[in-house]
């Protein structure tokens, strides 16, 4: 039996539509997903079922993803403009005051670190699945290993090749994903790199911008991080847990066999990752708080 | 002695705006104000309480005073700003009665964090469709009496302020009576610490949309300003001229550790002055999100 497909809704921030998928009951803990390039929310399928029972999930569609809309601007597509819409979508769908868990992937990362920054108190964990923040990575390009892998950073900088690549040879774009990222899923069937990735490889652009004027010492990051990760990631070296302590105070690494997009991959571990931790962190709630 | 040299100085600068060519490129202050004019400075004015009230809204202990003006920003850009008289300021705790500023550069946003419970100030001054305007506004995230003191004095002095200017004889009497409610109530004056110790300045329709700032400031603010000789376009201790016109009025106070102050446009024609929105919003005050 097909399962039903995920509900997407949408509003207009900052005169933009922007999109995301919800599931799961309102007023409960929310589990805050983002997706990184080149995906859509579609990728977290396994996950936003199998947790829906018991949380509020809420999966956002990066700026210019299937229906959230393009900027006009690559700002639009950084990491302070993407909170804001984060924020807009949390305040619009939440009371204010449930806690939030947020988890990332990939480029998800930054924008799942950034937000649970700017939640306060309010941010119960970080789940990390290979990916950093902007910080980490600027750290990170001290290691010529990680500057090789990186390269196609360098290529998403260029004008117009990346979108022409990404519109006119997808099989091309597609291929390249796949020998970067290893792994069993690799470019993931929710987008791959065509032209529906067009628009949010400015994000790219966007934290190249933002790298040149990074905080590096940026206060670490309070709640529990759980950091899992693919050993063969093709695209970002295994963390160590030095790297992780100098962007959070509490961090649990896990790396377990499998490529780039782990959660498709390895879809049930991950998942199971993903509940055990959020079980752990709500608990430290005050009882009686959520039902 | 230096009254002596400044004062013909500052009244030829006053008079600047005769100048035929000058006057075509900005015109007087003293120009009639029209109803279209009036609805232009009103919506430039309500997009940046907006922005303020929602980024407000946003605030939690922890950011930083550099990321809520970035927000703030981005905010207004993406809802149409092309360019700014001035970027967006944020000041949290001590910082926000400008403790510790010593040069120009130490006004613009730090990696300062917000606290709980203590005062912060947000303050931009977007240009929409060519109108500036200028807003300040207060907030607190959590519990602090000396802010609800400050709000409550604060919300007397707007509502005397228009009738201030329509009893008193000049711009610099009315500085001097704003500076002596504030010290009588127990407060120190912080807007004597802007550069000229300015209570307000004019505001004006402004035609070339191009956004290119120095130190925070938008060209606008340099040519609007300096081009109608500066000393005209300043609510100071010792203004002489007359009133007429659109003002961002800001008085700013100030206690241990804090500092609060509301910004808005007061609107003087032949003599009587009146808030351009009679009903703003500028304060914030919430409970934390835990």
């Amino acid at each position: 039996m097909l399962a039903e497909p995920l509900i997407e809704k949408t509003m207009v921030v900052r005169k933009l539509k922007t999109s995301w998928i919800e599931a799961g009951e309102r007023g409960r803990p929310v589990l805050f997903f983002c997706h990184g390039f080149p995906d859509s929310s579609r990728v977290w399928d396994h996950q936003i079922r199998s947790l829906e029972k018991h949380y509020h999930i809420v999966a956002p569609f990066v700026r210019g993803c299937e229906n959230s809309e393009p900027g006009n601007d690559v700002h639009r597509y950084g990491r302070d403009a993407i909170v804001l819409d984060h924020l807009a979508i949390l305040n619009a769908v939440t009371t204010g005051n449930e806690p939030v868990i947020c988890i990332g992937h990939d480029l998800g990362v930054v924008h799942a670190m950034t937000l649970v920054r700017r939640l306060g108190d309010r941010a119960r964990g970080l789940v990390v699945i290979n990916g950093m923040d902007l910080e980490m990575f600027t750290r990170r390009l001290r290691n010529p290993k990680q500057v090789v892998r990186s390269w196609y950073m360098g290529f998403m900088q260029l004008p117009l090749i990346p979108e022409m690549l990404a519109n006119f040879a997808p099989h091309t774009g597609a291929w390249l994903a796949k020998s970067l990222a290893g792994g069993e899923a690799a470019v993931t069937d929710t987008v791959g790199f065509d032209r529906r990735s067009a628009a949010p490889l400015n994000q790219y652009r966007a934290l190249a911008r933002e790298a040149a004027t990074i905080d590096e010492h940026q206060a670490r990051i309070r709640p529990h991080v759980l950091a899992i990760w693919g050993r063969d990631d093709g695209v970002l070296v295994a963390p160590t847990q030095k790297e992780w302590d100098l962007a959070a105070l509490n961090v649990t690494i896990r790396i377990i066999p499998g490529g780039h997009w782990l959660h498709r991959d390895k879809g049930e571990i991950v998942t199971g990752f993903i509940s055990d931790f959020c079980h752990q962190c709500l608990a430290k709630t005050k009882q009686g708080e959520f039902a | 002695m230096i009254d002596f040299i400044l004062k013909p100085i500052k009244r030829v600068l006053s008079t600047m705006h005769r100048i035929p060519l000058l006057d075509a490129l900005s015109p007087s202050p003293l120009a009639p104000v029209t109803e279209a004019d009036k609805a232009g400075y009103l919506r430039s004015q309500g997009l940046a309480q907006q922005c303020a009230l929602e980024i407000g809204n946003l605030l939690q202990p922890g950011w930083t005073e550099k990321q809520a003006a970035r927000s703030m920003e981005i905010w207004l850009r993406d809802n149409g700003v092309k360019s700014f008289f001035h970027k967006p300021f944020a000041w949290w705790g001590s910082r926000s009665r400008f403790d510790g500023i010593k040069t120009y550069k130490q006004y613009q946003a730090t990696e300062r964090r917000l606290l709980e419970n203590e005062p912060f100030i947000l303050d931009v001054a977007p240009i929409v469709e060519g109108y500036i305007s200028d807003i300040g506004f207060s907030g607190i995230i959590g519990q602090n009496p000396a802010f609800d003191q400050g709000i409550a004095f604060l919300e007397t002095l707007r509502r005397d302020i228009p009738g201030l200017l329509q009893s008193l004889s000049s711009g610099g009497a009315v500085w001097k009576a704003v500076d002596e409610k504030l010290k009588n109530a127990g407060y120190d004056n912080i807007h004597q610490i802007y550069p000229m110790g300015v209570l307000g300045h004019r505001i004006y329709k402004t035609t070339p949309k191009i956004d290119a700032s120095v130190l925070h400031f938008g060209w606008q603010s340099y040519w609007e300003l300096a081009s109608r000789g500066i000393f005209g376009q300043l609510l100071t201790e010792d203004f002489e001229g007359k009133m007429d016109g659109l003002w961002a009025i800001e008085p700013q106070i100030g206690g241990p550790n804090w500092g609060m102050k509301f910004e808005e446009i007061l609107f003087v024609e032949n003599g009587l002055a009146r808030w351009l929105n009679p009903d703003p919003h500028w304060f914030i005050k919430r409970t934390n999100n835990k």
